[in-house]
């Protein structure tokens, strides 16, 4: 994903960025001609076993047939007379899905009877065929592009003359073709996996061939969005410049001015320290002015920790594969969870079979949410990458544990322990871009990480399906584990060095660099009470953030993957629908937020997401039709990207209206959404248990469209006096 | 160039790999997919036989005779048999035991092959049940009388090897095809890649990015005189509250 909203000029020119794009272009076209050119291989190959066997069946059924005619023949009933011949042979078309017609053709070569969609009207001629066509060969006979299957009657009857008329039977040509649409979208699915991978890697991998050559721009970049930590790395021959001098000078220049921070900073201590000892109260306006210069000077810019080593500057590329592999463990499951989950419901017979599908989601994403603060803590006291390795530990151990789990109670445990590495990754994650960032390119790094997020979303599911059809389901959450594994191993090697030489300054000396940066991640406890008295915040988390994350968790991680099961779908198929939610939001989510800055009208598009979310269900409510739930993902995928972007900038918009931290109103409506993210499964399970998925569905869609509504009538924000941008998140 | 090279290089095995990787995967799906319809077809085609049994039997229930008093059922078992792959026909009682084989020594043993329908493995639809052991497709259809009671099964069984023969020798020729492919595609890749990275965003793409030497340090200079001019504020409001000692209060 191209990091969207950047405000600099010239790196929207991102040289990187670019030739990444140009060499995903020629993976696409590479990919779709070979893996096309391997299904047209396959295809013509297979194709050969199947019109035999095609015959015989065909030979098989008519034989049935022919014997069932031939009892009436042999009591000299004329073809023609025959009554319910044309009711058989439509009984017989439709129990065989590929036998495309039947028809009984007289001694003359007329059409007495016939069923199947090939021969529509063909009975109503009544002129007989002509000879040389019925003698020809079998491809094409009665219908163009079907092969004709044709048997004699009456050759078992001595008292008939032979030649009382024929059966005949049609095989379409391109039936392995025609039946072949699930097999096309799992091509084409295999295809979208491949290119996200690829897309991932490549990013990985031009970074790591250009780090020389690229080390000096960012530095350059780094400096000028004012993070002076970061530094050239010594020791190696003159790299991107070629010229020794001019990198030791700028090494030289970074480090007068880190020293000349810290020299300011004990300078203070030392102000401080003579004028409480000259008895000054700790409230004297000299100690708070010059504290309050110092921290203006941190919050603008970012020097190194007291005795930290400067660390050469990382580029996030280094996080997101990481963070893609994590988050792809986990999606893997999304497709048969439920199912999966469903299969313990015999040990507690007290409680329905969907509630207690409801119960490990839940409990997923009840930890998940309450493990964020303590999580952040955990991440800043025992450095980032230690805490990215011990996360996607607990992770891979619990999906490991969850493949082998014997109970409910087991499950349940072992998904918990899952949820609390998942929490502490992506809070971890959070964390070191936070680390790596100043406030004004924030946006950027966070970009590169909820890239990585929604690319796992799109290949997870599908290529869960597909795995799980293939080898089942606890070898898919074997998987996962190793790819959880994975992830934690190559964060140790990439950034072990890096990161810990940059933590943040909550675990150090509390000095200067990186002042801030985990507290970012906390909903500080003091904000949380004028927060809530501003009825628009409420107004916002009741109305729409907890309803939205509701349906989110609801329909996706419950209601549509059960419904799927019942209706019959494979695995692939739930996967697929599943992917179609990350699709539409990907491709949405950065006009909508375009969009909505440039119009400056968030309460617009969370009103429309929430009414987008109800019309979403439709396509499920009315139809059963195989391109209904995709529809309806896809929808509700394009409602939830309406939503995403404005609620956050609103939530910012409020916090500066009434003069609180913007982080800790973002931390506040995090937390808030994931808990009731938590309360989705139980609430679709409640409703579905009562009445059906299709209506949980319709219900909660009900719930979102009608909060939306009130929503738009009760909030109002005045325009603020300059356009509001997207916040950084943290 | 050398940078140009390796660039190529790294990115072309990235693309590469993957590309070989989804083909191959691609090839695999398909063929699990064709190899599950071809049993599907195989399978339907032996279930018209097991059906048009179970009819006949069934009429003959439906006359008032007992399922042991079919007798005519031997020489149907017998013609179903005869089929190429199928390997026998059976009719059994609702206690297992074998009334009809066209395996005459099987008559009056129990079948091993009638279990109850929630034994393990058995795909069941309707009254219809199918089972796969090994090389053998086994297709089972439950008998009713007019009362709507089963009253016993008629077994087919039905080799599979000929069948899976016939894929193996097509999925051999389609191999060497795809490694021809995938030979290709590789190459193909490679070339396109060499061509991107040379063209477009080689060391010559990355450097057009990337700003000039001069104006890289001049930015450097700049950013750095931002923060030393906002030390050198601080600094002097510091300087100014650190009075000396005497006038302290």
């Amino acid at each position: 994903m191209t990091p969207a909203g950047h405000p600099n000029q010239r790196r929207r020119h991102d040289p990187v960025a670019a030739l990444v794009l140009r060499l995903t272009i020629v993976t696409v076209a590479v990919l779709l001609l070979a893996a096309g050119a391997a299904s047209w291989l396959s295809l013509r190959s297979f194709d050969r076993l199947f019109q035999p066997e095609l015959g015989r069946k065909a030979q098989t059924v008519g034989n049935m047939i022919v014997a069932q005619i031939d009892r009436g023949l042999g009591v000299r009933i004329p073809l023609d007379r025959m009554a319910g011949l044309d009711a058989l042979l439509a009984a017989e078309v439709g129990r065989h899905d590929d036998i495309a017609y039947i028809a009984v053709t007289d001694p003359a070569g007329r059409v007495v009877a016939a069923a199947g969609r090939p021969l529509d009207g063909i009975v109503s001629t009544n002129s007989p065929m002509p000879a040389d066509r019925l003698e020809g060969p079998a491809g094409g006979r009665l219908a163009p592009g079907f092969v004709d299957v044709a048997q004699p009657l009456g050759q078992a009857l001595s008292t008939t003359r032979p030649g009382a008329g024929t059966l005949h039977l049609g095989i379409d040509s391109a039936f392995l073709a025609k039946a072949s649409t699930d097999l096309a979208l799992d091509l084409l699915s295999v295809v979208i996996v491949s290119v996200l991978l690829t897309f991932e890697v490549l990013q990985l991998v031009v970074v790591l061939v250009m780090r020389r050559a690229l080390t000096l721009r960012q530095l350059d970049e780094r400096v000028e969005e004012g993070d002076f930590r970061a530094t050239l790395p010594a020791g190696a021959p003159p790299g991107p410049t070629g010229d020794r001098a001019l990198e030791d000078g700028v090494r030289t220049a970074l480090d007068r001015v880190n020293a000349r921070y810290a020299g300011l900073a004990a300078q203070m201590g030392e102000l401080r320290r003579r004028l409480l000892d000259a008895g000054v109260s700790v409230d004297d306006p000299r100690i708070g002015r010059a504290e309050a210069g110092l921290a203006a000077l941190s919050r603008r810019f970012r020097f190194r920790e007291a005795g930290a080593a400067p660390p050469p500057p990382l580029n996030l590329v280094f996080l997101r594969l990481p963070v893609f592999l994590f988050c792809l463990s986990e999606e893997l499951s999304r497709p048969f969870l439920p199912a999966y989950a469903k299969s313990f419901a015999g040990e507690v017979p007290w409680l329905t079979p969907d509630f207690v599908v409801s119960l490990p989601i839940t409990l997923f994403m009840l930890i998940w949410a309450l493990s964020q603060p303590g999580g952040a803590r955990f991440s800043e006291r025992w450095g980032r990458a230690r805490s990215f390795t011990i996360g996607a530990l607990l992770g891979a151990v619990g999906l490991a544990l969850t493949a082998g789990a014997g109970s409910l109670a087991e499950l349940m445990l072992w998904r918990g322990l899952t949820a609390l590495g998942y929490g502490l990754v992506l809070i971890t994650a959070q964390g070191i871009v936070v680390d790596h960032t100043t406030p004004r390119n924030r946006a950027t790094g966070m970009a590169m990480f909820i890239g990585a997020l929604l690319a796992a979303g799109v290949c997870g599911p599908v290529g869960g399906g597909i795995i799980a059809d293939r080898v089942g389901i606890r070898a898919t959450f074997l998987l996962g584990a190793v790819l959880a594994l994975a992830a934690g191993l190559s964060v140790g090697l990439m950034l072990r060095g890096r990161v810990a030489a940059c933590r943040p300054a909550g675990a150090g000396t509390g000095t200067g660099a990186g002042q801030g940066a985990g507290a970012d991640m906390r909903p500080a406890m003091g904000s949380v009470l004028p927060l809530f008295r501003d009825l628009r915040f409420s107004a916002l988390m009741v109305l729409s953030a907890v309803p939205t994350k509701i349906a989110s968790t609801a329909f996706l991680f419950c209601l549509v993957p059960l419904m799927l099961t019942a209706d019959g779908a494979s695995k692939a198929e739930i996967g697929r629908v599943q992917m179609m939610y990350f699709v539409a939001f990907i491709l949405i989510s950065p006009l909508v937020a375009g969009l909505s800055d440039r119009w400056q009208a968030r309460r617009g598009f969370i009103a429309a997401g929430g009414i987008g979310t109800l019309a979403s269900c439709l396509p499920i409510v009315v139809t059963q039709a195989p391109w209904g739930a995709p529809l309806a993902v896809a929808l509700f995928g394009l409602s939830q990207a309406l939503v995403g972007a404005p609620q956050l900038t609103l939530v910012s918009q409020i916090a500066r209206d009434g003069g609180l931290p913007e982080t800790a109103a973002i931390g506040w409506y995090r937390l808030v959404e994931r808990l009731g993210g938590a309360l989705g499964p139980v609430a679709a399970m409640t409703v579905a248990v009562a009445t059906s998925y299709r209506e949980a569905m319709l219900g909660i869609g009900l719930l979102c469209g009608a909060s939306a509504v009130v929503f738009w009538i009760l909030f109002r924000t005045r325009r603020p006096a300059a356009p509001a941008a997207r916040p950084q998140e943290a | 160039m050398r940078l140009d090279g390796v660039l190529a290089l790294r990115t072309g095995a990235v693309i590469a790999a993957t590309v070989a990787t989804a083909v191959l995967l691609s090839a695999a799906l398909s063929g699990l997919k064709f190899e599950q319809k071809l049993g599907e077809i195989a399978a339907s085609r032996l279930t018209v036989i097991a059906d048009e049994m179970r009819r006949r039997v069934e009429y003959g229930l439906t006359l008032g005779l007992d399922l042991s008093e079919l007798v005519d059922l031997q020489a149907q078992a017998e013609r179903a048999a005869s089929g190429g792959e199928i390997l026998g026909v059976e009719v059994v009682d609702d206690h297992g035991i074998v009334l009809f084989a066209a395996d005459r020594n099987a008559i009056g043993h129990p079948s091993p092959l009638a279990k109850p329908l929630e034994h393990a493995g058995w795909a069941a639809d309707g009254t219809l049940r199918e089972r796969i052991d090994g090389d053998v497709l086994v297709i089972s259809s439950g008998v009713r009388n007019s009362f709507g009671q089963t009253v016993g099964e008629v077994i087919l069984r039905s080799s599979l090897a000929g069948l899976r023969e016939r894929v193996a020798a097509v999925e051999h020729g389609l191999l060497a095809d795809l490694l021809a492919l995938v030979g290709i595609a590789v190459i193909a890749t490679f070339a396109a890649v060499y061509f991107v990275v040379q063209r477009g965003g080689g060391r010559r793409g990355l450097a057009a990015g990337t700003a000039p030497l001069s104006v890289v340090q001049d930015r450097l200079t700049h950013g750095i005189a931002e923060a030393d001019r906002a030390l050198d504020e601080l600094e002097r409001e510091l300087d100014a509250m650190a009075l000396p000692k005497a006038a302290l209060p």
